[in-house]
């Protein structure tokens, strides 16, 4: 799966999480925490697409700054459990 | 003349704040002349220096002993016995720690609160939960094992002797000079200017102009006051909490920012959120973020992979184990570092604990429900005039929330708080 896929992917299902943040907060770089994209209420929504979209599993420990504060950070993220999750 | 202030907690002690600052101060200069790789070090042993100064002798042992158990914790926190170590955990929590502080803190020996005891009480129980922390992130495989220089760090660097600042393992390794110098100096000395003047504002609050109140003589003369007073006297309390907490907090994450450490704050404005889940979230954030990993995060994963059509029950069940957790933290960090058995009897903590954490559950539930129909319904975010109604609603509801937090006053019953709501409320209160 080529990276600019899964970015695509990765804001497709926050936009369906959180369908009022504005197209900027969702750049790939930008910080969905800081910029109130992402809450304690969109990130268990979000956790869940993506496992439906992606087919991998997401676990508590997973949700957190490093791995969700950013679209590109979840990319990696869920580019990485995909190769260790077949 | 009426107090604001029923609290006994903001005596400030400026022997112990100029004690930091000039450490402070002479370890920004002295660090920047070392090597990176001793840089780290030289902090924790400066953070270790400043609690010998300040906080008690009979603690050396405990300290000691608690560091060593910290050590063990975070190195094999992948594969550690986890009864072994909670076991050593209460030995050293409830046994030897109480047994070399007992009597110390919280100033009953002296009176009344004083900062240095509070700070010493934040200190320990800081170390606690960044042991927690360290074992929660090791497991998940966000934090490696520490080298001796970072875990010297992360638990007795000198910033992190004030406030009660726990970030994450990883975000500690990975903020360590993460931007340029100037950058920090500048931040960090923003940070402590602005603290200063919370802690300025605080002092003025409870200080200038009132009388200082205890519990005792606020409860004498409750009976004889108006429900507006208890109000003025509440929500003063309330901002006064706030000051006195962002003041040394902010502190923290400044003398961190100044010696190169890009710590998050730990409080956004926090006085002016639009709903009370909105000020959760404001409001100590890093405690926060360790309860949602270790507590909310966990049960609503689980709770909606199981059950995903109940999203609102799911949440009031989440935020309750959430909560709860919260409750329990606080509950085995009072009892541990007052005297053994002692807070629990003399405070009341237990149901002290139970009302505050349960108010803040149903407070919490409730507004992030009211969130989740408006973003299913599509409605837009609340107007300027709802957001300030919003503001002014929840800063009520913390300072109605206020009179659960009367400690000093022994054998004081539970009821009592509750009644001192309801007397805010026109009803008649007799203690």
């Amino acid at each position: 799966m080529s990276a600019e896929t899964t970015v695509e992917r990765v804001r497709r299902c926050l936009r369906r999480c959180a369908p009022q943040a504005p197209e900027e907060a969702l750049a790939p770089g930008a910080p969905l925490f800081d910029n109130k994209v992402l809450d304690s209420l969109t990130t268990v929504e979000l956790a869940l697409l993506l496992e439906r979209e992606f087919g991998v599993r997401v676990r508590a420990a997973d949700l957190s700054r490093e791995r969700f504060g950013t679209v590109e950070a979840i990319a990696r993220f869920v580019e990485s459990r995909a190769r260790t999750e077949p | 003349m009426i107090s604001v202030s029923i609290f006994r907690m903001f005596h400030v002690s400026p022997a112990m704040l100029t004690g930091f600052y000039v450490l402070l101060a002479a370890c920004g200069v002295l660090a920047r002349t070392l090597p990176p790789r001793l840089r780290r070090a030289f902090l924790a042993l400066a953070g270790l220096a400043f609690v010998a100064r300040f906080f008690s002798a009979t603690m050396a042992p405990a300290l000691a002993a608690l560091a060593l158990l910290l050590w063990r914790v975070c190195d094999g926190g992948e594969t550690l016995d986890a009864r072994r170590t909670l076991a050593a955990a209460a030995v050293v929590a409830f046994g030897l720690g109480p047994a070399c502080f007992g009597g110390f803190f919280a100033g009953y020996t002296h009176g009344h609160v004083r900062l240095q005891d509070l700070l010493t009480v934040m200190f320990l129980a800081n170390m606690l939960k960044k042991s927690v922390y360290y074992v929660y992130e090791r497991r998940a495989g966000r934090a490696r094992s520490p080298a001796a220089g970072d875990f010297l760090a992360y638990f007795f660097a000198l910033p992190f002797t004030v406030g009660s600042v726990i970030f994450a393992p990883s975000e500690a390794a990975s903020r360590w000079e993460a931007r340029s110098r100037r950058d920090d100096l500048l931040s960090g000395l923003r940070t402590l200017a602005l603290a200063a003047l919370h802690a300025g504002a605080c002092w003025l609050l409870i200080r200038g102009g009132w009388t200082r109140a205890y519990d005792e003589q606020f409860l004498a003369r409750a009976a004889a006051l108006r429900w507006w007073q208890l109000w003025l006297i509440f929500v003063s309390t309330y901002v006064g909490v706030y000051l006195h907490r962002y003041a040394l907090d902010q502190t923290c994450v400044g003398a961190a920012r100044l010696l190169g450490w890009d710590v998050r704050g730990n409080y956004d404005w926090a006085l002016f959120p639009a709903d009370y889940a909105d000020y959760w979230r404001r409001w100590n954030i890093h405690f926060r973020e360790l309860l949602m990993a270790l507590f909310y995060y966990p049960s609503a994963l689980r709770l909606a992979r199981r059950r995903p059509g109940r999203r609102e029950t799911n949440l009031i069940a989440a935020c309750f184990v959430t909560f709860a957790g919260a409750a329990v933290f606080n509950f085995v960090l009072h009892a541990a570092f007052y005297r053994p058995g002692f807070g629990a009897a003399y405070y009341n903590l237990a149901v002290r604990l139970a009302l505050y954490e349960g108010f803040a559950w149903v407070m919490v539930s409730a507004a992030g429900i009211a969130e989740m129909r408006r973003r299913a319904a599509g409605k837009p975010e609340p107007g300027r005039w709802r957001r300030a109604a919003g503001v002014a609603i929840t800063l009520l509801l913390r300072a109605g929330s206020v009179p659960i937090y009367l400690t000093d006053v022994p054998g004081l019953s539970w009821t009592v708080p509750v009644r001192l709501i309801a007397a805010a409320f026109g009803v008649p209160f007799r203690r």
